[in-house]
């Protein structure tokens, strides 16, 4: 038999001046089950709580219902104060008299009617609630970043730093990512690199942090704390081990002519190569596809120059799988090519590039060691034109959203320029120039003021080739749309930042959500930015949208506090809140009848099959939800043709209980 | 493949441009194409009609959509950009809004409904139904040596979600009939830019300057001819091309009809070379080359 | 009466209103400033806009309408659509011209000048010779463009050659000269005109 203990708040004014709470809290004690009832200014407050806690053990009590605010403000604070007096917390149900009443109406005695039978409801509910306990979930506390540029590398630094083991994951051969093309940064101008490969280092030799390099995530399982993933491991065709990085075999690959992805296709590479000279591991790869021996079987030369013996042409994929309690998806974006732009110089001109070829050309290190010659020549470039928003804020021909870091790059490129090049005359063609940051408006400022960039208010319609050079069709929408004719050497474009082409196939396997754009979704873009939607699963840096260094940096560094967070605790709790299918005693065992409609329509794939096997002998399938992926949205327990499957805290029985308490 | 057509001539291939209907005739008939002219078909409206009265542009292109219906087609030919343009345009509208078809179809008294079904084919489109081995079939001679710049125009292309080509800024459609009859299509800038058409009458200064625009790219790209699939382009880089143009500048510009009709065998003469003002025998002289094919 | 917005979204189902003022459809112009236009298609809808935003202002709003109704602009649009091709809003800017000539016409506020209004008495002597014959006879259009603009000696200098070139034929453009004498709308074209009053009438009521 229930004793019901029921409390209603006046939560100051906000209910009390609305509704009658000493009436509520006398209507309530003739409620079946109730042998305790009444009102209190602050029920919230310590006082207010030490009247729970005594109630509890004076009268007996098997349940509480507080008649307060939404169950999101403080339904966590009173079944804590109810398990303080050591009662189950999932006996206590809050009746929300504020939200839902006081505060939506301004008639006293209707509003204190209608408090009435939500607190009549809510007793009528809680007279079918059952205890329960928390699930406890192990943790591995092991951490898998996928993703090795800067936004992976500054989450590993931090996680290893906080105590926990890291499993680094770098699709290409080397750390490093975009940052290491860029030449300089915004609004400091301090050598990208310079900056950056201490850090790639530091990652490498740190002794928590295990690199895996030229590999690829295939396949995720499990759930937070307990994931599996299946690893792809590219061939390099060279024994790392053995390597001792001495280059000598890239110098004499005969395969000579392969346009270098690090250099944005604007130098030459060989087939076994290192991507760049401060590539961390600096070890080379085979490019399979271009390998003489490998094509053709011909060749063999990186073999015959190896001391080391380090050449294995036989070296095969590899596939494997690591246990980890947390994911970082650090996988980061891509620019959009000039060929997406056939109105620019039909997409494709020499002299037509991105704004990432322009790092490359203005990077020391770079195809032209930083001079600024233009490709199809070499002539040292005395105009350039930049061209901002190709393609972002183009809601019609490409993509809706600001790309949010080329107002600041095509300062700096034009910034560079006249570095360099103090008798040339660079050309900004721009919407609006968006420079919230830390000092970065300052930084565009000095651009036009100091450093004699023109700026031209205007998109541009169309870049006409001429020869070598390009002639861009602009409009000076601040002089009334005035109609003018740009001629320069060459050309950037500040192509729109987009995803990942196969991130989204990669969140399909994980469960994780992307938006129409391809960014992975955060769970809430103010509140928990860094997390997703599955738990377990962190976002850091460009994968969620288009971000500058500070900004990447910020979230690695936040996302690693969420992980030591997680793994800070011995071991996981969850909301005991899930959906259980139903099991009873022999010959039926259960009444699901297998046909999984539950597992096509679970947004968390918890559904798993299970066998049972009746006393003949024979077998059936039935559903079975995996305690640790669920996260009780009940749209299983909606679609069951059978009614098999219950939500635990919000059992049919507890649903029509609260329904009848208000009929 | 034979296939027949509703055929929507226009006014200026009754007119001016006569030879395009001439030559697209012979073609057609080459290619077992059937040509069913839309009977009492009337005036497009043209430029005029959708500046200074949209209604009577719309209702005139619902009168050529129900007549074609009519007379038992769907697909309906319209060799003019212009024709063409209004025709996809409206269906444009009365597809992606259907109460804007049933106004149209209340309009013009008409019960059975079903305007917005019926389906509007430029001279791009038409080429691209057909196959390579289509339009290779009836060669008897092929070009050799012949550089060709093929002009678009505005109508044929924009705006794309009108005219549904794949790729508005670079069409490829006529380049790929061009290099199929043996000759080379050049690279050139002006492809889709605007002849200054609409102005033909009213305003010599834009057409001067846009014609000159377009002739003087196709010549700095190597170009021995041009070739348009618009009567009214035609007429501005033919005839008036003579009015902007010094003698020792000027390159023919004539029909994508008139250069497949030279390839399958058809005469000068019947296809109507005689009537261009700028002399077009650097196209024929390279078809002589290879009497073999 | 209709906003200069509300009469482009209801001939479009775009709107003006989303320009943001990039300025790429005067960058790509065929015509623009220096070839006639009194300003660039980007400043015609941003007059759209302040026209909208003044509505509560009868007076300001007026002004700003004229000055697009007045503009040569609008006049000077040779419709080849790029502008409407490469708007990154996907506004189309060629249909707004097209909504801001008609409106000029009706309103009676296109601009005054020898080029517009030799434009225009082109495109209603186009219109004009559908009436006739329900087709675009070309000499009886070039007959009504002179008599309306008094521009006699235009083109005369091609008649010899394109008669020469057989495309035009001295007989037909005698034929053609008469068909000026006829008025009011041919009986083959009669319900088209009919049916655009109807449609021009529901436009209206909307």
């Amino acid at each position: 038999m229930s004793r019901i203990g029921v409390f209603i708040c006046h939560c100051g004014e906000n209910i009390g001046k609305t509704v009658d709470c000493a009436r509520v809290a006398e209507e309530a004690k003739s409620f079946p089950g109730v042998v305790f009832a009444r009102d209190n200014t602050y029920t919230c407050s310590e006082p207010g709580q030490a009247i729970i806690r005594e109630a509890i053990k004076e009268h007996g009590l098997t349940a509480v219902v507080i008649g307060s605010c939404s169950p999101r403000m403080h339904e966590s604070t009173f079944r804590r104060t109810c398990a303080q007096a050591g009662l189950n917390p999932y006996m206590c149900e809050i009746a929300n008299l504020r939200e839902q009443c006081s505060w939506v109406h301004s008639n006293r005695e209707e509003a204190t009617a209608k408090a009435i039978e939500i607190v009549r409801s809510v007793v009528a509910r809680v007279r079918n609630n059952t205890p329960l306990d928390p699930i406890r979930v192990p943790i591995t506390k092991k951490v898998m970043v996928v993703g090795g540029g800067i936004a992976g590398i500054q989450c590993a630094l931090d996680l290893a730093e906080g105590g926990a083991e890291v499993v680094l994951v770098e699709r290409t051969s080397s750390l490093g990512g975009h940052m290491s093309q860029l030449s300089e940064t915004f609004p400091t101008l301090d050598c990208s690199q310079c900056i950056l490969t201490p850090r790639m280092v530091d990652a490498a030799s740190n002794p928590r942090i295990k690199l895996e390099m030229y590999t690829e995530v295939e396949k995720v399982d499990g759930y937070i704390g307990n994931f599996q993933v299946t690893l792809h491991r590219k061939a390099r065709y060279v024994d790392w081990n053995k390597c001792t990085g001495c280059g000598a075999c890239t110098q004499k690959c005969p395969q000579k002519k392969i346009p270098s992805s690090f250099d944005e296709g604007m130098s030459m590479r060989t087939a076994i190569s290192i991507p760049f000279p401060q590539a961390v591991p600096s070890k080379p790869t085979i490019d399979k596809d271009y390998c003489m021996k490998l094509t053709t079987g011909k060749c063999g030369v990186c073999s015959k120059i190896c001391k080391a013996g380090a050449i294995d042409y036989e070296q095969k994929d590899e596939h494997f799988t690591v246990d980890v309690g947390a994911i970082v998806m650090a996988t980061g974006f891509q620019v959009m090519d000039t060929d997406k732009f056939p109105y620019y110089a039909g997409g494709s001109h020499p002299n037509l590039i991105t704004g990432l070829q322009f790092e490359r050309i203005a990077s020391a290190s770079g195809p032209t060691s930083g001079e600024i010659k233009r490709p199809s020549d070499g002539k040292p470039v005395k105009t350039i034109a930049f061209v901002q928003c190709a393609g972002s804020r183009d809601k019609a021909n490409h993509v809706a959203y600001c790309s949010k870091i080329c107002c600041m790059y095509t300062a700096k490129h034009a910034t560079l320029f006249k570095h360099k090049v103090h008798d040339g005359n660079a050309w900004v063609m721009c919407m609006d120039v968006r420079t919230p940051g830390k000092g970065y408006d300052e930084f565009y400022r000095r651009t036009i003021e100091h450093d004699g960039v023109h700026y031209i208010r205007s998109r541009v319609s169309r870049i006409i080739p001429d020869g070598d050079d390009l002639i861009l069709m602009v409009a000076d929408t601040l002089d009334g749309g005035k109609q003018l004719q740009i001629k320069a050497d060459m050309v950037v474009l500040a192509t729109a930042a987009v995803p990942q082409p196969d991130v989204q196939k990669m969140a399909q396997t994980m469960g994780i959500a992307y938006d129409g754009d391809g960014w992975l979704t955060e769970v809430h873009p103010k509140l928990r930015p860094v997390e997703t939607a599955t738990a377990g699963i962190f976002l850091a840096g460009a994968c969620s949208g288009p971000k500058d260094i500070p900004d990447t940096v910020s979230q690695a560094s936040a996302v690693a506090a969420k992980v030591l967070g997680l793994f800070a605790h011995p071991e996981l709790q969850r909301e005991p809140t899930i959906a259980r299918v139903n099991r009873c005693a022999p010959p039926l065992q259960s009444s699901c009848v297998g046909c999984f409609t539950c597992e096509s329509v679970c947004p968390y794939k918890a559904i798993e099959r299970e066998t049972l096997r009746a006393r003949d002998g024979s077998t059936r399938q039935v559903a079975k939800v995996n305690a640790g992926l669920c996260q009780g949205c009940g749209t299983c327990v909606a679609t069951c043709p059978s009614k098999s499957i219950e939500l635990d805290g919000y059992t049919d029985k507890q649903i029509f209980a609260a329904l009848n308490g208000l009929v | 493949m034979s296939a027949t057509f509703a055929y929507y001539p226009g006014c200026s291939l009754q007119g001016t441009e006569k030879e395009y209907n001439t030559s697209l005739q012979l073609v057609a008939k080459a290619l077992d194409h059937k040509l069913e002219e839309i009977p009492n078909w009337l005036c497009c409206g043209a430029t005029s009609a959708h500046s200074i009265n949209h209604a009577l542009a719309t209702a005139l292109a619902g009168d050529t959509l129900a007549k074609a219906q009519d007379a038992g087609h769907s697909k309906i030919l319209a060799p003019c950009a212009m024709c063409y343009s209004r025709l996809a345009t409206t269906l444009h509208q009365i597809k992606s809004d259907p109460d804007k078809a049933a106004s149209l179809e209340k309009a013009l008294k008409r019960e059975k409904g079903g305007l917005a079904e019926m389906r509007a084919l430029s001279m791009l489109d038409w080429a691209r139904e057909l196959s390579d081995a289509e339009i290779q079939a009836p060669i008897k001679k092929k070009f050799k040596g012949l550089k060709i710049a093929c002009y678009y125009g505005c109508l044929l292309v924009r705006p794309q979600k009108v005219t549904g080509v794949e790729n508005a800024e670079i069409p490829q459609d006529m380049e790929r009939v061009v290099r199929l009859l043996g000759a080379e299509p050049v690279s050139w800038t002006m492809a889709t830019a605007c002849c200054g058409a609409s102005f033909s009458l009213s305003d010599k200064p834009s057409v001067f300057r846009l014609g000159r625009r377009v002739i003087e790219s196709a010549r700095k790209a190597g170009a021995d001819a041009i070739i348009v699939a618009c009567p009214m382009c035609h007429t501005n880089l033919d005839m008036r091309q003579t009015e902007f143009q010094a003698a020792d500048e000027r390159i023919p510009a004539i029909f994508i009809t008139q250069l497949m009709g030279l390839a399958y065998g058809f005469s000068p003469k019947e296809l109507g070379l005689e009537g261009n003002f700028v002399n077009t025998d650097a196209i024929t002289a390279a078809l002589a080359a290879t009497e073999e094919g | 009466m209709k906003t200069l917005a509300e009469l482009v979204k209801s001939a479009t189902g775009t709107t003006p209103l989303d320009c943001y003022q990039c300025g790429r459809c005067s960058a790509g112009c065929t015509q623009n400033v220096t070839e006639g236009m009194d300003m660039g298609p980007v400043r015609i809808m941003r007059l759209i806009q302040m026209e909208e935003a003044f509505k509560d202002q009868p007076e300001t709003a007026a002004e700003y309408c004229d000055r697009v109704l007045t503009s040569d602009t609008i006049w000077m649009c040779a419709s080849c659509q790029t502008c409407t091709q490469r708007c990154p809003q996907g506004i189309d800017i060629a249909g707004t011209m097209d909504v801001m000539r008609q409106t000029a016409i009706q309103r009676g506020k296109a601009a005054k000048s020898r080029r517009v209004y030799d434009i225009v008495s082109a495109h209603k002597a186009f219109i004009n010779c559908i009436r006739r014959t329900g087709k675009n006879d070309e000499v009886a259009l070039v007959g009504e463009y002179k008599m309306r603009t008094g521009n006699f000696l235009s083109d005369m200098n091609m008649a010899p050659q394109m008669m020469l070139k057989g495309k035009m034929s001295p007989f037909g453009a005698i034929g053609s000269a008469l068909s000026l004498l006829k008025s009011g709308p041919a009986d083959n074209v009669k319900h088209v005109f009919e049916a655009a009053e109807a449609l021009r009438k529901e436009e209206e009521e909307q």
